[in-house]
C-alpha cells in the first residue's frame, strides 16, 4: 500500500438485507487522480460511492482517507475532506441558488458561527464560475438539470474538499454541458471519482478506470487496460470496437448496432 | 229533569276523562334526575324501573338500574324494559335518542326546563300521567305557594350585585341568559355579567374585577369544592373578597330542576341577606361615629 | 406599481417586525375588560420603576399582575409554537408539519383529563399540568418508538396521525365514563387561553423557550442543510438521524410546556412559518428568528381580540386561531390554483 494514496479500500463488502450487493472490493486512489466508475446498471457503482461517503456501513473491509479510517472520525470531519454531487436533487424547500451554494460551507463551520464576508465573497465568485450570476437569486427548483449540475459545483467548490465523488454527473445534460462540466472539474485542483454511463467520456476524461460487474471489481487500472473489447462484449453483452479517438490519445468506443 | 241532566253530564265527565287520561302509568324511565326527584315526591318512585346515571336524590334511587347518561342512552334496554311512560329530557337528552324512542312508538313525554314556574306545571303533568292527579296538583300548589312566599318576602329587600363561578379552570360565570339566573332574582341578586344573550361565558379575572360584584356564589358539585380560593384572596379590591362574601351552595340545589330548587333559593336568599345586614351595620357604625 | 427588491422587501420586514416586537407588548396591554388607556400603562411603569405615578391602584394592579403577565405569555406562546413549527417543517421536509404533529395536544388532553377524571373536581391545576405533561411526553415517545430506528419522514409523520387519533379517542373514552365536569376542563386543553398567566407561572415557560431558542439559532445550519435532502446533509457532514431525533425531541419539550401553561393553541405553529417565509424572500437564514418574532407579536394580538371581542367575556384563543388558519389555507389554495 503506497504511502501517497488518498483513499484507499479493502476488502469492502456490503449487503442491502440478505442480498450482497459489494463483494470484497479493494482498490486505491492517488492524489490528483481523475478516477472513472464504470459498470452495468445494478452492478453497485451507487453503492460502493455510497459506502465512500458514509451512507452504507461496508459489513467487511475498511476505508481509509489520508491513511485514517474513515469510520473512525466524525461525519463533519469527513464531510470536510470528501464532497459529493448525487445525481438526483431533492426538492430543496424553496432555497435560492445562492443558499444551496452556501450549504458548501456547513462542515467547515461551528455552531454559532455564521457567514462572512469573506464567505459571501467566495460564495459570489464560485457562482461567477459557474456562469449563473444571473440566476444568483432564482429559486435552485426552477433551473434546467444542467443548471442544478453546476449550482452542485458550485457548492462543492466552496466546500473544497481533498476528493470529490460524482455519481453519473453527465446524465440529464446537453453535450455542450457534459463536456463543459468534465472539463470545469478536471481543471480543478481535486481529486475525482466519478461514475459514468458514457464510456467515452469515461475514456476521455479518466486517469484510470474501475470496472464493476455484479459487486466484484473486475478490472482497475488505465483506461486502455480496462476498457477491451473482450472486458466490454462481456459485462455489457453487446459488441464494440475500440480504436484510438482521432483528435486524442485515449481509447474510442465504438458500439455494433446492427447485426 | 235536573237528576238527568246531571247523570249524563257527568258520565260525560267520567267518559272524557278515562278517555283523554288514558290508563295510568306503572312502569317509567325517567331520564333525568329532577324527574325521578319529581315522581318520588309524587310517591310513585317504585314506578321507576330505569334511570340515569346522577339520579342521586332521594337515597332510594341509588338503587334503581342505570341505562345511560349525558352522552347517550341504551334504546335496547328500554324496549327489554317494556316501559308504558318515558319521561324524556329536552336539554339534557340527545335528540336523536329522544326522536329514536318516539318512531319506535314508545310512549315519550318531553320534559322542559327553561323556566320556575314550569316546574309546577310538570307537577301537575306527571300526576295526570301517573293517576296521581291530587297529589301532583297539591305538590304544585305548594311549590307555587312557597314559590311566591320567598319572591314576597324578598320583594323590596336591596338587590344584591353577584358573581356566580360556575366553573374555576377555565373561569366560567352563569350569566343573565341561564335561566338559574332566576333563581338569584327572586332573591333580588342582580348578575354582574349581566347580558341577556350569554348563558355561560368564559371570563377572565379582570372581567370579575371590573364588575365588582358584593358576592360570590360558588356551586359545588357533587360535594366537592372548585373555588380555587387562593386566586380570589389576592384581590381585595373586589367586595365580595374584601368582606369574605363568598357562598358555597350546593350545585344540585341550583342546577336541577326539581322542587329542591327552592331550597337553594332559600339558602342564596339567605346569603343575600348577610351581605345586606353587614352594609346595614356598617353605615350604622359609620352613622353612630358622626 | 413597481414591484421592490427583494432585499428592499426584507429591509422592510425586518424594521417593521423590530417595530412590532417592541411596542407591541405595551399598546396591548392597554386593551382589557377594565378602562385602561395607553398613558395609564406608561405611567404604571414609569411608577414601577421608582417615577411618580397618579393612575389608581387597581388600575396599577390590573396593568402590572394580570395583564402584562398575560402578553408575555402570550408571545411565549406564539414564539414558541412557531418556532418548533418552523423547525419540525425543516427537520421533516413537509411544509405541513405542525408542533401538534406527534399527537402533543391529543397527549396533553389525554394526561389532563385521566387525572380529572380519576381523582375528581378537586384535583389541582398543578397536577393537571402534570398530567398533561406526562401526557404529551408518553405520546412523542410512542411516535419515536413508531417511526423506528431510521426515523425516516413517512414513517413518523404516520406514526405521528395514528398516535393523536389514539389519544384523541382515548380521551373520549374518558369523557365518556366520567363526570360531565370533566368535559368543561376539557375545553381549556382543546382551545387553549392565556388567563391564568401570572408572574410565577411564567418561569418555566421563558426558561424553555430561550434555551430552546438559542439551540435551534446553533444549529440553523445544519437544519438548512436537511433541506437538501437526508444523502445531501449527510455528504455534507450532517449527522441526519440524529439531528432529526434532537430536534423532534426538543420541539416536543418546547410544545408540551407551552400546551401545559396554555392549553392547545392550533395552526399558529402551521401558519407563521408559511408566512414569514413568504415575507423574506430568499432568506432562509432568517426563518426561525422570524417565525418566533412574528409569531410572538401574532399571538399578542390574537390575545388582545379574544378578551376584546366580546362585551365582557372571553373567547378561547383557539377559537380564533383556528378561524385565521382557515382562511389562511383557503388563501394559499387560491393563490396555488390561479398560480398554475
Amino acid at each position: 500500500m503506497p504511502e501517497q494514496s488518498l483513499l484507499n479500500v479493502e476488502n469492502v463488502s456490503w449487503s442491502a438485507g440478505d442480498k450482497s450487493i459489494l463483494s470484497d472490493i479493494s482498490f486505491h486512489i492517488n492524489k490528483g487522480d481523475f478516477v472513472g466508475l464504470i459498470g452495468p446498471n445494478g452492478a453497485g457503482k451507487s453503492s460502493l460511492m455510497r459506502c465512500l461517503y458514509r451512507v452504507n456501513r461496508p459489513s467487511s473491509g475498511c476505508i481509509h482517507f489520508n491513511g485514517q479510517n474513515i469510520w473512525q472520525n466524525s461525519a463533519k470531519q469527513n464531510a470536510q475532506n470528501i464532497a459529493v454531487i448525487l445525481q438526483d436533487h431533492t426538492e430543496q424547500l424553496g432555497l435560492t441558488v445562492s443558499e444551496v451554494v452556501a450549504q458548501g460551507l456547513t462542515p467547515h463551520k461551528h455552531l454559532f458561527e455564521w457567514d462572512s464576508p469573506e464567505d459571501q465573497q467566495k460564495i459570489k465568485a464560485l457562482i461567477e464560475q459557474v456562469d449563473l450570476y444571473e440566476l444568483r437569486d432564482a429559486p435552485f427548483n426552477q433551473l434546467s438539470g444542467g443548471e442544478k449540475q453546476r449550482v452542485m459545483l458550485a457548492r462543492a467548490m466552496l466546500q473544497n474538499p481533498k476528493l470529490l465523488i460524482m455519481d453519473e454527473p453527465t446524465n440529464h445534460l446537453d453535450v455542450h454541458y457534459q463536456v463543459e462540466v468534465l472539463q470545469k472539474v478536471k481543471k480543478l485542483d481535486m481529486t475525482v471519482l466519478a461514475s459514468f454511463h458514457d464510456l467515452n467520456l469515461a475514456a476521455a476524461f479518466c486517469d484510470s478506470i474501475l470496472l464493476i460487474h455484479h459487486g466484484k471489481l473486475l478490472a482497475f487500472g488505465k483506461p486502455e487496460a480496462v476498457i477491451t473489447e473482450q472486458n466490454l462484449s462481456e459485462i455489457f453483452n453487446t459488441k464494440v470496437v475500440i480504436d484510438r479517438h482521432p483528435l486524442y490519445s485515449h481509447p474510442r468506443i465504438t458500439y455494433a448496432y446492427h447485426d | 229533569m235536573r237528576v238527568v241532566k246531571n247523570i249524563l253530564g257527568l258520565s260525560a265527565l267520567l267518559v272524557a276523562t278515562i278517555t283523554f287520561a288514558g290508563s295510568p302509568a306503572q312502569r317509567v324511565i325517567a331520564l333525568s334526575p329532577h324527574a325521578v326527584e319529581m315522581l318520588f315526591l309524587l310517591g310513585a318512585g317504585e314506578r321507576i324501573v330505569a334511570t340515569t346515571k346522577f339520579a342521586d336524590f332521594p337515597e332510594q334511587a341509588l338503587s334503581i338500574p342505570r341505562i345511560g347518561g349525558y352522552n347517550g342512552i341504551q334504546i335496547e334496554k328500554i324496549l327489554a324494559l317494556n316501559p308504558d311512560l318515558i319521561i324524556a329530557w329536552e336539554d339534557g337528552n340527545k335528540t336523536q335518542d329522544i326522536e329514536q324512542m318516539e318512531k319506535l312508538g314508545l310512549n315519550v313525554y318531553r320534559s322542559q326546563t327553561r323556566s320556575l314556574d314550569q316546574i309546577a306545571q310538570e307537577l301537575i303533568t306527571f300526576g295526570e300521567m301517573l293517576g296521581l292527579e291530587t297529589k301532583g296538583k297539591r305538590a304544585a300548589e305548594q311549590f307555587t305557594q312557597r314559590l311566591k312566599r320567598i319572591r314576597d318576602v324578598n320583594q323590596n329587600k336591596r338587590p344584591v350585585r353577584f358573581f356566580y363561578q360556575l366553573w374555576d379552570e377555565p373561569l366560567r360565570a352563569m350569566a343573565a341568559g341561564s335561566w338559574i339566573n332566576t333563581v338569584m332574582e327572586s332573591c333580588q341578586g342582580v348578575n354582574v355579567f349581566d347580558d341577556p344573550s350569554l348563558d355561560y361565558p368564559q371570563v377572565s379575572i379582570e372581567n370579575v374585577l371590573v364588575s365588582a360584584p358584593e358576592a360570590f356564589v360558588v356551586p359545588s358539585h357533587h360535594g366537592t369544592l372548585n373555588a380555587n380560593a387562593d386566586r380570589w384572596k389576592k384581590w381585595p379590591e373586589i367586595p365580595a373578597i374584601a368582606n369574605n362574601h363568598i357562598y358555597f351552595i350546593e350545585g344540585d340545589l341550583l342546577h336541577r330542576f326539581s322542587t329542591r330548587i327552592l331550597d337553594g333559593m332559600e339558602r342564596v336568599c339567605l346569603a343575600f341577606d348577610k351581605v345586606r345586614a353587614q352594609e346595614g351595620a356598617k353605615r350604622v357604625a359609620n352613622k353612630s361615629r358622626k | 406599481m413597481p414591484t421592490m427588491t427583494n432585499s428592499t422587501q426584507n429591509r422592510l420586514v425586518a424594521v417593521a417586525g423590530l417595530l412590532l416586537l417592541i411596542f407591541s407588548p405595551l399598546l396591548a396591554v392597554s386593551f382589557g375588560a377594565a378602562d385602561i388607556s395607553f398613558n395609564d400603562v406608561f405611567l404604571t411603569i414609569y411608577g414601577y420603576f421608582g417615577g411618580e405615578s397618579e393612575v389608581n391602584a387597581i388600575k396599577e394592579r390590573i396593568v402590572l399582575e394580570l395583564r402584562f403577565p398575560r402578553v408575555i405569555l402570550a408571545f411565549l406562546a406564539g414564539a414558541g409554537l412557531s418556532l418548533s413549527g418552523a423547525v419540525l417543517q425543516t427537520v421533516t421536509r413537509n411544509p405541513l408539519a405542525d408542533p401538534y404533529l406527534f399527537g402533543i395536544s391529543s397527549g396533553a388532553s389525554f394526561g389532563a383529563v385521566l387525572v380529572i377524571a380519576s381523582v375528581g373536581t378537586a384535583s389541582s391545576m398543578l397536577s393537571i399540568t402534570g398530567g398533561a405533561f406526562l401526557g404529551s411526553a408518553c405520546s412523542v415517545l410512542l411516535v419515536v418508538s413508531l417511526a423506528g430506528m431510521g426515523v425516516q419522514i413517512e414513517r413518523m409523520l404516520l406514526a405521528g396521525v395514528a398516535v393523536q387519533f389514539m389519544f384523541s379517542s382515548g380521551t373520549s373514552l374518558v369523557l365518556y365514563l366520567s363526570d360531565p365536569q370533566a368535559a368543561a376542563s376539557l375545553l381549556f386543553w382543546i382551545l387553549g387561553s392565556f388567563t391564568r398567566a401570572s408572574w410565577d407561572n411564567l418561569l418555566l415557560p421563558t426558561l424553555i423557550t430561550t434555551v430552546c431558542l438559542f439551540i435551534f439559532m446553533a444549529f440553523s445550519r445544519p437544519l438548512r442543510a436537511i433541506l437538501a435532502g437526508d444523502e445531501n446533509a449527510k455528504a455534507l457532514g450532517v449527522e441526519v438521524y440524529r439531528l432529526r431525533i434532537g430536534m423532534l425531541l426538543l420541539s416536543s419539550l418546547l410544545t408540551a410546556t407551552l400546551v401545559a401553561s396554555c392549553g392547545g393553541i392550533g395552526f399558529v405553529g402551521l401558519m407563521v412559518p408559511h408566512i414569514v417565509r413568504r415575507l423574506l424572500v430568499n432568506q432562509s437564514r432568517y426563518t426561525l428568528i422570524g417565525s418566533a418574532i412574528f409569531g410572538g407579536v401574532f399571538m399578542i394580538w390574537v390575545d388582545v381580540l379574544a378578551r376584546m371581542i366580546m362585551e365582557n367575556s372571553e373567547l378561547p384563543v383557539g377559537v380564533i386561531t383556528a378561524a385565521m388558519g382557515s382562511l389562511f389555507f383557503l388563501l394559499v389554495l387560491k393563490n396555488r390554483s390561479s398560480a398554475s
